[in-house]
């Protein structure tokens, strides 16, 4: 051992099984971080389109003239197909005359509920992902290492005079297991912590919005 | 819709690939600053080759400059039993080649101004000739050296990793072994030189050599060093490390 320890001399030297577990949580690391990344920057246009419509809605445009600015429903997203949906259903319940208002406000919210969930699932996307990595990694890691320890102290058992250099490597070998648990596991937790809370503000947005919408709808409906 | 989000996330794997690469690349290229210790530990030999370079320096240029100065070589061959090969790390057994004869200690260069008028060249020959002979052979003899304490290293290492300590053994006992080997390495034989006075202290010494058994790695050595050092070789223990 006298050729000094180098970080990849100690992971290619480790046992199968602990190479298993850094090579399952340096993949985890890497999706973690690109679910960090790719959330972020949804989360960050999701709150952005919706200041951006909602000052929009209020500016005093006509309704017919925002539903079609906003484009077709394939391609709405966030708030917009929510104000579409609820929209377009309202104009073709009010259309059929047989409608009586509180039906048509009933199908107007229905159509903006279903849309709003579909945001709510979309803004939620990954972030369970984020949340395994986060409480499971170091768990996995602690692992590896453990398994590490138990390997290096097995070999120590058939030497007679037993020193700290004879155990030195498997257990430097071993902690990089939790090493690397911890360095997947610690972005993704702030993440999660993050994105959740962020997600959730935008998702009571829309809620509040699509609450607003229904009452002026409403008034439209009853007052005429 | 679909391109905004094939974009955002080839942006967010670039991200991360480049993050774990730069993590990457950063552990191993700054991996531990114990590397300039470790290195700095071996250097034993390098001290003794600069000492000979220096002497061997001095006598050649004399001759040819001027006829007056005659270096004359003296070597004095010295017997220094040179204890132990140095304490070794955590030594508990001491290995001592038994007797360690250095011929040849360093040719001491003289030059003697005396002037002489008629330049006797060949008496300067011979006498370079002795003195570079000298020379070579406390070069042969310092080499010896080394590899002679390389290799009881080895003997130590091994004996010790066979070394139990009875309960018994108290700090500053010592029992001296002579142990008898041959070219293959193969023990002949072992006896107490000087008891400890602790029977079980200088039977737990006498096993751990014959645990030890036979030291494959002298074969590699040439005979002429093993005659010298290791046909018959003085082993020291003492439990140094105890707190007793």
């Amino acid at each position: 051992m006298t050729e000094q320890l180098s970080l990849w001399s100690l992971i290619a030297d480790a046992t199968i099984l602990v190479q298993f577990v850094m090579l399952l949580l340096f993949v985890a690391s890497i999706i973690s971080w690109v679910m960090i990344v790719q959330r972020g920057l949804y989360l960050r246009t999701a709150s952005r389109n919706l200041r951006q419509f909602e000052d929009n809605f209020w500016s005093g445009v006509d309704l017919n003239e925002l539903y079609h600015d906003s484009g077709n429903q394939t391609t709405a997203e966030g708030l917009t197909s929510v104000f579409r949906a609820g929209f377009r259903e309202f104009n073709r319940l009010t259309q059929q005359s047989s409608a009586d208002p509180e039906a048509v406000m009933e199908g107007t919210e229905r159509s903006m509920r279903v849309a709003l969930s579909r945001e709510e699932e979309k803004l939620n996307r990954s972030l369970p992902f984020l949340a395994s990595v986060a409480s499971v990694s170091p768990y996995i890691g602690l692992f590896g290492t453990v398994w590490g320890i138990m390997n290096a102290f097995r070999g120590l058992a058939n030497v007679q005079q037993a020193t700290l250099a004879t155990v030195a490597p498997g257990i430097s070998e071993a902690l990089i297991a939790t090493a690397m648990g911890l360095f997947a596991a610690i972005p993704a937790v702030l993440a999660y912590n993050r994105y959740s809370a962020s997600a959730d503000s935008v998702f009571s947005g829309y809620e509040t919005f699509a609450e607003e919408f229904s009452s002026i709808l409403h008034r439209r409906v009853h007052s005429n | 819709m679909l391109a905004s989000r094939f974009v955002s996330f080839s942006i967010a794997i670039l991200v991360s690939l480049a993050l774990h690469s730069f993590v990457i690349y950063l552990l191993v290229s700054h991996w531990g600053p114990e590397k300039s210790l470790r290195k700095a530990a071996p250097p034993k030999y390098v001290q003794a080759k600069l000492v000979q370079l220096e002497e061997k320096a001095k006598p050649k240029p004399k001759p040819k400059s001027k006829p007056k100065p005659k270096p004359k070589a003296k070597p004095k061959p010295k017997p220094k039993p040179k204890a132990k090969p140095k304490p070794k790390p955590k030594a508990k057994p001491k290995v001592k080649p038994k007797a360690k004869p250095k011929p040849k200690a360093k040719p001491k260069v003289k030059p003697k101004p005396e002037p002489k008028p008629e330049p006797d060249s060949q008496k300067m020959q011979q006498d370079l000739a002795s003195a570079l002979a000298a020379e070579e052979e406390f070069l042969v003899a310092e080499n010896d050296e080394q590899l002679a304490s390389s290799y009881s290293a080895y003997i130590f290492d091994r004996v010790a990793g066979n070394w139990n300590r009875p309960p018994s053994a108290r700090r500053g006992m010592e029992v001296q072994l002579s142990i008898q080997l041959v070219p293959t390495g193969q023990l002949i034989s072992v006896s107490i030189v000087k008891s400890s006075g602790n029977a079980a202290f200088d039977r737990s010494a006498e096993q751990a050599v014959h645990k030890a058994g036979r030291f494959e790695k002298l074969q590699e050595l040439p005979p002429r060093v093993f005659e010298q050092y290791f046909r018959q070789l003085h082993l020291v223990f003492r439990p140094e490390d105890l707190r007793l």
